[in-house]
């Protein structure tokens, strides 16, 4: 059961790190942020059905692609509302989900599309533990890249300015960094990480353009737990999310279902008990 | 504002004196681009004005804003490194920079790795300006770097202030510390209700009859 939990946390970190950057950096709610997810992971399918390309060597080019996508979200769309009361940053940004989400029903229907690569049935043997080759792979790059991102943040020069302009804007720009292009950046990475994780989905689940929601939903309840702006906690988050749900399933009777509403209890039991976060 | 007319010279520190609310804060911001200026800004023979902040600051102007404006989570490094980070010319050299830096601020050195959110007010302080150093500004613009500091830090930071002057820093500094900072300045303007009423050497403004009954209490 552990073991399960764990392997889940490594898709949620990826998935709601870039949500954790986009309200921490640029203090925009994005509610799309699923939708992005949902468009990597159409790009994933389609590379595959297409050209058989395995979603997972498709991460540069869905994750450049989404990156385009958000980056030009940001400059038509969420660079007009910054300065707007967040109500109508949440609007909008909702308004971009629904777009989003009937776009790709009339582009590639609401039907259900199951990508089989040849290992998707393979098992591993980890000590004594089995596991399903595509969730240790999947596990294994989510958290090679939620990491990487940690180091860019943590030691590049853009890493620490887009820190900088989180921490305070003003100060920021007095040093001579472009704020506006720190938020393009730190918003065209935020939805391309969602891109790569739903890349990835494709490797375990099947894609229909209704699955955004639910990480929307996740990705919030992970940045709640961790505390709204830290991305640090994201990792150590994302670890409850996926050994709670885990555990429900497992001991639970029909667990399964109500696994899928740990998120909503979590973030309750957060908010009541410690809304800073439990991370911060 | 009004009939604002102030003139910076290579090499000087021009003090600009005032009480709350006569309208420094504001003139620095002018200058930076913070708040947009009705009138014309020129440096170094060019007009900026309408530039963006970002702009300003590379092309070698660093403001030391009032409130600090630090970055709480980050290390006295990380702010130093932010500090040449996006000027040109500057990142190159940011390792001599920082070394002459922490001479003439040891306490920072010592401090080196503290989160800035955890340090004293003076601390902060030398670090605000320690910050804006790092880009190897041609012109230092200071506000109020004595508010909510202790006389013993004041008189540090002024002669740190001086020094760094006399290795040809341009500085513009505003202060409500009247006296000192007229000791310390080649030149001054006195500001009230957003006009400038006096100019003058710093001596001619301490000797002044209105500088001396309206500021310094004689």
């Amino acid at each position: 059961m552990l073991i399960f939990g764990v392997l889940r946390s490594g898709l949620y970190s990826l998935a709601s790190v870039g949500l954790a950057l986009s309200v921490g950096v640029i203090g925009i709610v994005n509610f799309a942020h699923g939708e992005f997810l949902m468009l990597g992971a159409y790009m994933g399918y389609w590379l595959f059905a297409s050209y058989g390309v395995d979603p997972l060597a498709a991460i540069p080019l869905g994750a450049a692609g989404i990156f385009l996508i958000g980056s030009l979200t940001y400059r038509s769309a969420i660079q007009r509302v910054l300065r707007a009361p967040e109500l109508n940053q949440m609007l909008l940004t909702f308004g971009i989900s629904i777009f989003l989400q009937n776009l790709a029903i009339i582009l590639w229907t609401g039907d259900p599309r199951v990508a089989t690569v040849s290992y998707k049935a393979t098992a591993v043997s980890l000590g004594p533990f089995t596991v399903g080759l595509p969730q240790l792979l999947v596990f294994a790059v989510a958290m090679t890249l939620t990491l990487s991102l940690y180091a860019v943040l943590g030691r590049t020069r853009i890493g620490k300015a887009m820190r900088a302009v989180a921490q305070n804007r003003l100060g920021a720009s007095l040093l001579g960094i472009e704020v506006d292009r720190v938020y393009l950046l730190a918003f065209g990475l935020s939805t391309a990480l969602a891109g790569t994780a739903g890349l990835m989905i494709t490797l375990q689940l099947s894609v229909s353009p209704f699955i955004g929601l639910l990480y929307t939903l996740k990705a919030f309840a992970i940045i709640v737990i961790a505390g709204l702006g830290n991305i640090n906690g994201v990792i150590y988050a994302s670890l409850v999310l996926g050994l709670s749900e885990a555990f429900v399933e497992f001991y639970v009777p029909q667990g399964g279902g109500w696994a899928e509403g740990v998120f909503f209890l979590l973030i309750l039991l957060v908010l009541l008990v410690r809304p800073q976060g439990l991370f911060k | 504002m009004w009939d604002v007319r102030l003139r910076v010279n290579p090499g000087e520190i021009v003090c600009l004196v005032g009480a709350n609310g006569a309208g420094k804060t504001t003139l620095l911001r002018a200058i930076t681009g913070v708040l947009p200026p009705r009138g014309e800004v020129a440096f170094e023979g060019r007009l900026i004005t309408g530039r963006p902040t970002a702009a300003i600051a590379r092309m070698g102007i660093a403001h030391v804003p009032e409130g600090r404006q630090l970055f709480p989570a980050m290390s006295v490094r990380d702010h130093l490194e932010l500090g040449a980070a996006f000027v040109p010319g500057a990142w190159e050299r940011r390792e001599k920079t920082t070394e002459e830096i922490f001479t003439l601020f040891p306490r920072l050195h010592e401090r080196q790795h503290q989160l800035a959110g955890t340090m004293s007010g003076g601390e902060q302080q030398m670090l605000a300006v320690a910050r804006a150093l790092m880009a190897r500004p041609k012109l230092l613009l200071v506000d109020e770097p004595s508010l909510g500091l202790a006389p013993v830090l004041v008189q540090t930071l002024f002669r740190t202030l001086q020094e760094i002057n006399r290795h040809g820093l341009t500085v513009l500094l505003v202060e409500q510390n009247v006296r000192q900072t007229l000791q310390m300045a080649h030149r001054g303007y006195v500001i009230e209700n957003g006009r400038i009423v006096l100019e003058g050497t710093g001596s001619e403004l301490l000797a002044n009859e209105h500088v001396k009954v309206a500021y310094l209490g004689l």
